[in-house]
């Protein structure tokens, strides 16, 4: 139990040093000198501050304002679309493979990957500029405004930023399911099954799901990192009032390291879930 | 055979987009000294009877931004800065991580515990947030002037850049050596005397070049879409001159590169849609071309078995074979 908690944990700390460490280097290195007594202050300063929060504060000009309770706004509707977003491109992911693979023929299978293929090498940017240009297009043509881009703290928008932000994981969970499933399927006792009666529908979901659950992992740990820089990218150009464009603003080396712990923690908790889950459902163990 | 055209197919089709695209900036930079053509007004009998910016059209292939500068002319004129640095920076980014990846399958096995999980650390940490935060407070011009010289800058974003991933491409490209290294044929190597320079020479880069090959081009893309985000935020390659005056001007790139274009033209976006958009197509189309590549590559890995190490030649296998048989016969009474 001990040993286990400790293989939990350890990452996470580890990876908080790293924060740290980053944290003070712009101190460190000022152009071509390099102030070593500079940095350890700072990162002094920094592990202080860290460990008493309610006194950071932040600004552009004087005079400073706390930070806490004020960033939880920004901070919840960020992890709102992000979670969100994250979720459904795995239900989405999960039910476009199902689809496919039970009703499409072969060639559409094959247009279906190129198309797959095509998407996934989509910058972010370009997908988030064309949604918001559609966006455009679509409010001079009908004349309703599906998303504002003035948002203000009262009215947010949720729905647009959650499409946009989920357009890239799904096809990448798409691609993964498909990969697997594929592979999953000739196994031996999906045939078995089969011969036994079982329709092929009620197979996936209670078989075979089960089983991509590791591949599930993996791809989830790069995915959920990728989609948090183009959260970025989202808030920016979509003129969200989001918890990146609040980092943005005020960026300081303390606001950088609190912001990035806050965004580790939520995504770091999630990854522990899913493992558990794997060791309660599949008994395997996977590395965090 | 159809398989064999096919597979290169990709690769020809990426590759001769990005090469296409180099050769005629550099073409426009050597023989034309990168000028860009420029309509600001179009005149009928000397009366103007339309400004700049022009929509894409066949005058305009691309369209013009507000200065009238042809859109076509500018993206293929900033080109070879971006794609050059993106291969620049990645070429950098693979022989670090090469010599870092050799020296940890070779010596560092021990730690592999500790290395790892330093390496996963650093992958929860989003690239581009941590450039950002890096590159600011050198890129950016401050109200009295740039701190630091043109040179200091553009080297420090290069060298940063290809820092930040040193942990986990080394880690990548080590585990693949080691994979290699825990084969059969390198324990029979060893016994028969081979130095760890000629295992790695011989052996392992024969092994791996293919794979070295496609992580090589997957790192071009990254650097792509670094610079790019970089760019929609504003930090330009060299520093950001930002004006300080009442009259704010946007913040200008001097090279056309492209991911300045996206800085500069990015407040234009809901005004004139496509300015924004060519430097982002531009860039969703190199990327999509290296794809290409990394698919054509891929593929080329999985239909063809690893070329082994290279036969001897028949006249050499003669000479050894001499030597080796070229004793005498003791007889024994």
């Amino acid at each position: 139990m001990k040993m286990n908690f400790i293989k939990n944990v350890v990452p996470l700390l580890l990876t908080i040093c790293m924060i740290v460490v980053f944290g003070a280097i712009p101190i460190l290195i000022v152009g071509t000198e390099i102030h070593v007594s500079a940095y350890l202050i700072e990162t002094k300063n920094l592990i202080l501050s860290l460990l008493h929060p309610h006194e950071i504060t932040y600004y552009i000009t004087k005079p400073e304002r706390p930070l806490f309770p004020e960033i939880f706004n920004p901070y919840l509707y960020s992890l709102t679309v992000y979670f969100s977003a994250f979720f459904l491109s795995i239900l989405l992911g999960l039910l476009l493979s199902f689809v496919t693979i039970n009703f499409f023929s072969k060639s559409v299978k094959r247009f279906v990957s190129f198309l797959v293929f095509v998407l996934e090498s989509l910058p972010d940017l370009f997908i988030v500029a064309v949604i918001q240009m559609g966006i455009v297009w679509f409010f001079k043509k009908s004349g309703i405004l599906v998303m504002s881009f003035t948002s203000l703290p009262d009215e947010r928008s949720y729905f647009i930023p959650i499409i946009a932000l989920s357009i890239l994981p799904t096809v990448q969970f798409f691609k993964m399911f498909m990969l697997s499933l594929e592979e999953e399927i000739q196994m031996d006792y999906v045939v078995f099954a089969r011969a036994k009666g079982i329709p092929f529908i009620a197979i996936l979901p209670f078989h075979v799901f089960r089983n991509t659950l590791m591949s599930i992992f993996y791809q989830s740990k790069s995915i959920l990192w990728m989609m948090l820089s183009n959260l970025l990218v989202l808030e920016y150009i979509l003129n969200m009032n989001g918890f990146t464009s609040f980092l943005f603003m005020y960026l300081s080396p303390e606001l950088f390291v609190v912001a990035l712990i806050m965004l580790l923690l939520p995504t770091y908790l999630l990854l522990l879930v899913f493992k558990i889950c794997i060791k309660k459902l599949n008994n395997e163990e996977v590395v965090l | 055979m159809k398989s064999f055209i096919v597979k290169n197919f990709y690769i020809l089709l990426g590759s001769s987009f990005i090469v296409g695209i180099l050769l005629a900036s550099c073409i426009n930079g050597i023989f034309f000294d990168g000028e860009i053509k420029q309509t600001q007004a179009i005149y009928i009998d000397a009366y103007p009877v339309d400004a700049a910016p022009f929509k894409p059209s066949q005058s305009f292939w691309l369209g013009t931004d507000t200065n009238g500068r042809h859109l076509l002319h500018v993206i293929i004129e900033g080109a070879k800065y971006t794609i050059g640095l993106g291969l620049f920076i990645a070429i950098f980014r693979m022989f670090f991580s090469f010599v870092l990846g050799t020296i940890y399958a070779f010596h560092l096995q021990k730690y592999q515990r500790v290395l790892s999980a330093l390496s996963n650390a650093f992958q929860y940490i989003p690239v581009v947030l941590l450039a950002y935060f890096l590159l600011r407070p050198v890129l950016n011009q401050a109200f009295e002037g740039f701190q630091y010289s043109f040179a200091i800058r553009v080297w420090y974003e290069i060298i940063l850049l290809i820092l930040l991933v040193l942990p986990t491409v080394s880690l990548v490209i080590g585990n693949e050596i080691s994979i290699i290294l825990r084969k059969e044929f390198i324990q029979s190597a060893r016994t028969l005397g081979a130095s760890s320079f000629f295992i790695l020479r011989k052996h392992v880069i024969v092994h791996i070049y293919r794979r070295l090959l496609i992580i090589f081009t997957q790192q071009v893309i990254q650097v792509l879409l670094i610079l790019a985000h970089l760019g929609l935020f504003e930090l330009y390659l060299g520093g950001t001159k930002i004006d300080y005056s009442i009259m704010k001007a946007a913040p200008i790139t001097t090279t056309y590169e492209w991911s300045g274009l996206i800085g500069d033209y990015f407040d234009l976006f809901i005004v004139y849609p496509w300015i924004p958009l060519v430097p982002i197509g531009a860039f969703t189309l190199t990327i999509l071309s290296l794809n290409l590549i990394v698919k054509g590559l891929e593929k080329n890995m999985n239909s063809e078995p690893a070329t082994h190490t290279k036969r001897l030649k028949q006249k050499e296998i003669k000479k050894v074979a001499l030597k080796e048989f070229n004793f005498k016969v003791v007889t024994r009474d």
